[in-house]
């Protein structure tokens, strides 16, 4: 055998000599049978998605692995975890990469999650056109719930420090959750295990973060990613797709449904993609996998490359009695920090605590909003899967509008706010504070 | 046939309702016995009676009882000595407030509307005496239950018994106490 070929039959079935020869290599191979065999040449170009989900998708698997090697060298207990990162910090060799890395890929994911979103909205990829069955709108709010549980896991990820910023922002969480309206009381005592925050506190986020958010968002992200291939494919392909059934009868095959082991009855959308013309499509092996290859290896680059520059800071140990002073939260909660401390309401005798406003509301009616829009978007059908359509020229800004309050707050939070939460302008310096004992 | 079946069972759509029935019940249970494991119905917590320290040691002014997260007053003046208490936990979400206040403290009369604490999570102002003068704070800081421990005449703060102001205030005379300190 060829010298060169020895590496990759540890991999690959074989090396694909023909259009047929790859399209069972995909179909064949155990980690390759979830991509189609082919896929359009529009899809696989930077510029249609910059492969933002697929680097979100890196990102996670680098959390898996790195938040497995710290589950062996972190210990949730009260007294021991900020003991345990100490260590890592000092005593574990690669311990601060390791870390790093974790921190970084955390705070990527939620960035390009966030840049996902982004990229679905103003190509307007949360839709299907009318005609082709395809449900795209579904795997938007499968989106939105994956985003939520992104947030989620970054929020139990920096508790487990046990630090001054881990600490307070339990407290801060906490008293969110109790200023919700009739079930606030309950639901604090079962997020925090008890009235003070302690040893059950810590073992209750160690277990979110470690096990029950994880295997969530792994089971959740995966139906997001058959639910690309249910609706069809990318919706870079809708306008292909409805060329062709315009032209040709589709004739279903029963073999090609795609539904779950065929329980479901009808025609799905693969059925259709089927139907492209070649000249149109590109092997999955090697055009598709090549470059998720290369995205995964360059994402796992920049991320260890980062780690070695940039250390994960670590506040002093948590003081039950003393929280920081300005406390601030990581750069993607500080908006809504900024927007707690902001909307207190009194209306005459009859006030409305901020931490409910602020904290729970106004996420609630954003998500909300968001979560509805493709159902009231109304713009034509070959606005799908085209950057910054014209017809939608009003929603692109809308949104942007939206999109820059949230990254304004942000950055009011992260550089205009001084010690007591007060406002400072760039530059302007800070008062010295005495420690509160 | 559907109107059949629904007017006279068969034995097949019976078995079929109850063990839908029997599961559902199973399910429902299971899912309350996780959610209410969930709420301890024991705390392993430290107690909310917390001493504060003896009276003659506290100086006068404000002084913060960390323990407690809370603010002891002290004012003396022609023998008798004043204490008053009041939470230091922020009525938004529960940061500690941070005395700032520059002058001497008149807690419960004339208090006048400058701040004497500020919380450093969201920038809530309150006065010396506890009320909310700026930010998000939805309530005044409450005021705490003060007594002198009966066994080493240590003041002690309740943090769990609000009270109102004039509750708070305990007046301590030396010469009335007649507590064997040990």
């Amino acid at each position: 055998m060829d010298e060169s070929l020895r590496g990759r039959r540890l991999f690959w079935s074989y090396t694909p000599g023909s259009p047929r020869e790859s399209s069972e290599s995909v179909v064949g191979n155990f980690l390759l049978h979830v991509f189609p065999a082919y896929v359009t040449q529009k899809g696989i170009r930077l510029f249609t998605t910059f492969w933002l989900g697929t680097i979100t998708w890196v990102l996670f698997l680098i959390l898996t692995v790195s938040g497995i090697i710290l589950m062996f060298l972190y210990v949730p207990s009260v007294e021991r975890a900020y003991q345990s990162m100490k260590d890592l910090e000092f005593v574990v060799s690669y311990g601060p990469i390791i870390r790093s890395m974790h921190r970084l890929a955390a705070h990527g994911m939620v960035a390009f999650a966030f840049l996902h979103l982004v990229r679905i909205w103003y190509t307007k990829s949360y839709k299907s056109s009318r005609t082709q069955g395809g449900i795209r709108e579904i795997n938007w709010l499968i989106g939105l719930v994956l985003f939520v549980l992104t947030l989620a896991l970054s929020y139990s990820g920096y508790l487990l420090p046990w630090d001054q910023l881990a600490y307070w922002a339990v407290v801060i969480g906490a008293n969110v959750a109790q200023s919700s309206p009739f079930i606030g009381d309950t639901l604090r005592q079962v997020l925090i295990g008890g009235t003070e925050i302690g040893q059950n506190t810590l073992i209750r986020f160690y277990i979110l973060h470690c096990v029950a958010l994880p295997i969530i968002l792994a089971l959740v992200g995966a139906y997001h990613m058959w639910r690309i291939r249910r609706d069809g494919g990318l919706a870079v392909t809708e306008s292909l797709i409805s060329e062709v059934s315009a032209e040709k009868v589709v004739t279903p095959s029963p073999t090609k449904t795609y539904t779950l082991l065929g329980i479901k009855e009808g025609t799905t959308l693969s059925v259709k993609s089927s139907l492209l013309p070649d000249s149109t499509l590109t092997r999955a092996n090697p055009d598709l996998i090549l470059r998720l290859i290369i995205a995964v290896l360059i994402t796992h680059a920049i991320i260890l490359g980062f780690s070695l520059l940039v250390r994960a800071p670590l506040e002093a140990p948590a003081n039950a009695w003393s929280p920081p002073n300005p406390a601030k939260a990581p750069w993607y909660f500080l908006w809504l920090q900024e927007l707690i401390a902001d909307t207190t309401f009194r209306v005459g005798g009859f006030v409305v605590n901020g931490g409910f406003v602020g904290g729970i509301l106004i996420p609630t009616i954003v998500l909300g909003i968001l979560a509805i829009w493709p159902f009231v978007d109304r713009s034509p059908d070959n606005a799908i899967g085209v950057w910054f359509h014209r017809s939608r020229w009003l929603q692109n800004i809308l949104f942007t509008v939206g999109a820059l309050a949230v990254i304004a707050l942000i950055v009011v939070g992260a550089y205009l706010r001084g010690p007591f939460w007060k406002f400072y302008w760039f530059g302007e310096p800070w008062p010295t504070v005495p420690p509160l004992f | 046939m559907s109107n059949n079946e629904s007017r006279d069972p068969t034995r097949r759509s019976f078995l079929g309702k109850l063990a839908l029935g029997i599961g559902g019940i199973a399910a429902a249970g299971s899912a309350f016995a996780a959610i209410r494991s969930l709420v301890p119905n024991v705390l392993y917590e430290p107690s909310k009676r917390v001493k504060a320290g003896l009276p003659e040691f506290i100086p006068d002014g404000v002084t913060l009882i960390k323990e407690a997260r809370a603010y002891i007053f002290k004012k003396s003046s022609e023998g008798k000595t004043q204490f008053y208490c009041m939470s230091a936990v922020c009525t938004h979400l529960g940061c500690t407030v941070q005395y700032v206040g520059k002058e001497e403290p008149q807690p419960v009369m004339g208090s006048k509307p400058q701040v004497g604490f500020s919380c450093p999570c969201h920038g809530s102002q309150f006065t010396v005496g506890g009320d909310v003068l700026a930010g998000p704070a939805p309530k005044n800081l409450p005021w705490l239950a003060l007594s002198v421990s009966p066994d080493d005449g240590q003041l002690v703060v309740d943090t769990g018994v609000q009270v109102s102001k004039e509750k708070s205030l305990l007046v301590w005379d030396v010469s009335q106490q007649n507590i064997r300190r040990v």
